[in-house]
């Protein structure tokens, strides 16, 4: 548990410093946390909520859907168990690329999915790719634990282009950004 | 040829304007054949009837076309399609509470999908459809697939409201009346607008505590907070609630089944005692509410109608296969419909007769009778359509 939250803390940290480096509000997602949860609370992704629930949410999601590692053009690839709408990797991108044309958003929310080949749960990005009008290709809905918009960092019906250089959704990607 | 009127000579005269070609006279007309026989009729443009409950507006954001929305007017007695609207990025809509007008809460860039970016409410004559105004939002829109109560009207047709995540967490406040932009409302941490009474609205926050806000007549605004009443980490309440706005009574339902009853009509809102609405042998047959839109009140009979799936903890956005009807002051339930399709999205009007709408994943309009749970009819239409919205609920 503990453990979790320390990977999660450091990973949201520096998710904040790269973006304060790359984009043009430089303190967009510093503030983001701070405005969004209060200065003096962490936020708390699914990791966290690991120890408190029955079985992991993406652990659930993978066994009903029969996760696979191999096609991530199919709605039950491993990392999409949280991601919601069309998917990059039919549109000319892959689940950490971007289409040509498009951009990646410098924020994201953090998912935990299960990779059925390990047995090992990840940490994945949904960020959205931005710039162009949507890809309507491959439409997945995965909610492993997605929550209410009251709590944006875990949710998936927010257009994550927060920080980047358009606010118009593309497709929705999936990158692996850490281990728990 | 000659001796004919060929379709496109009479295209392009109409194409060139109107007002020169309603002018011209049968003698002007000299390519005309000898035998023709101009008729004159003149275009009229059509008026919605007066607002009546069932009529239900659907909002679709048109996701394989993000930039655009569209909100179709259904006349659900007749099970006719009265009008389409136009609409931007990411849409909502809210109606006042006279059905007057019809706000849309709206997102342009200038080039398309690309250029400056405007936010702005657009304030529509409910029956003609005429554009009355724009009221520019400076501090934008939070963008998102869209649920009610990110926008909204007070129900005594004061204020209309609308939030912002920027990365602030805002409530924009605008005059209805004058259609001016009030200012900002920071609600730190929280999300949704659930109007209440005069110059106040409540929200949901993230440390599920219940957060009320008020101004006064200088926009100078105070935010109490109350609770935590649910349970934010294992079992949260879905943003969509059954919400009865002319009474101020919000029916927070949760992602496993409970519902916690908070009057927002009181200076200081009554958190009520929750209950849920399964059974044992219910939980025992993994019912639980899901879908998007998934609840609706209706106000006479004080009946709380609930989108409901089989299925695990963690498949909240689930279509359902059945609404569950519970009388609100019982808390028991008092009908079960069984839906011919699955459904995402449901409202009821709030008439004597009421009709329950359900939005299915189809997508179509499936339209029942409430009293015996029988179809009424089913109108396809649309490709993404997500939210519902009836006069007088």
């Amino acid at each position: 548990m503990f453990r979790a939250l320390e990977v999660v803390d450091k990973l949201f940290e520096r998710l904040s410093r790269r973006t304060a480096q790359q984009v043009s509000r430089r303190n967009f997602l510093a503030s983001f946390g701070a405005a969004l949860v209060g200065a003096s609370v962490l936020p708390v992704l699914p990791v966290a909520r690991k120890a408190q629930a029955a079985e992991d949410p993406g652990m659930a999601w993978a066994k009903r859907v029969g996760a696979q590692t191999t096609d991530p053009k199919a709605c039950n690839y491993w990392r999409y168990c949280s991601s919601d709408g069309y998917l990059c990797s039919c549109c000319g991108g892959g689940p950490a690329t971007c289409p040509p044309g498009s951009s990646p958003s410098p924020t994201s929310w953090v998912g935990s999915c299960l990779n059925p080949d390990d047995g090992k749960l990840y940490l994945i990005a949904y960020r959205d790719c931005c710039g162009k009008d949507a890809c309507p290709q491959c439409n997945c809905l995965g909610t492993a634990g997605e929550m209410p918009a009251y709590r944006p960092q875990l949710n998936n019906d927010i257009i994550w282009c927060f920080g980047g250089s358009s606010m118009i959704y593309h497709c929705s990607s999936a990158a692996i950004v850490g281990q728990v | 040829m000659k001796g004919t009127l060929p379709a496109t000579a009479v295209a392009c005269a109409m194409a060139w304007g109107g007002s020169a070609f309603a002018a011209q006279s049968l003698e002007e007309m000299k390519d005309l054949p000898p035998a023709a026989k101009l008729m004159g009729e003149q275009h009229t443009i059509a008026k919605l009837p007066a607002p009546h409950p069932k009529r239900v507006f659907v909002l679709e954001p048109l996701f394989p076309a993000i930039v655009a929305s569209k909100i179709w007017v259904i006349e659900g007695d007749k099970q006719e399609l009265g009008a389409v609207m136009s609409a931007g990025y990411c849409a909502n809509m809210a109606l006042a509470p006279d059905q007057s007008e019809i706000y849309v809460f709206d997102t342009y860039w200038d080039k398309g999908f690309r250029g400056r970016r405007s936010d702005f409410i657009t304030t529509y004559d409910s029956q003609d459809l005429t554009i009355k105004s724009d009221t520019d939002l400076p501090k934008g829109r939070f963008l998102v697939v869209p649920k009610k109560q990110n926008a909204d009207a007070s129900p005594d047709g004061k204020w209309l409201f609308s939030y912002n995540l920027a990365p602030a967490t805002t409530v924009s406040v605008i005059d209805a009346k004058t259609k001016k932009y009030a200012g900002e409302v920071e609600i730190a941490g929280c999300g949704l607008i659930f109007p209440g009474r005069g110059n106040r609205f409540s929200s949901v926050c993230s440390d599920g505590t219940l957060a009320t806000a008020q101004w006064d007549d200088k926009f100078k605004s105070t935010v109490t907070r109350q609770g935590p009443f649910f349970d934010s980490e294992n079992d949260p309440v879905f943003e969509h609630a059954g919400f009865d706005r002319r009474q101020g009574k919000v029916h927070f339902i949760t992602y496993d089944g409970n519902v916690i009853p908070v009057d927002i009509a009181q200076d200081k809102p009554a958190i009520g005692t929750k209950w849920s609405l399964l059974g044992a042998e219910d939980a025992k047959e993994e019912w639980r509410p899901g879908g998007w839109q998934l609840a609706a009140v209706h106000r006479a009979t004080q009946r709380l109608f609930v989108l409901m799936h089989k299925g695990p903890k963690w498949t909240h956005k689930q279509a359902g296969e059945e609404v569950w009807v519970f009388d609100l002051n019982s808390r028991k339930r008092v009908q079960r419909i069984e839906l011919k399709e699955h459904a995402t999205t449901i409202a009821v009007s709030q008439d004597a007769d009421p009709y329950l709408f359900t939005q299915t994943e189809k997508p179509s309009l499936i339209t029942y009778n409430v009293q015996d749970g029988k179809e009424v009819g089913e109108m396809s239409f649309g490709i993404t359509p997500f939210l519902m919205f009836v006069g007088d609920e």
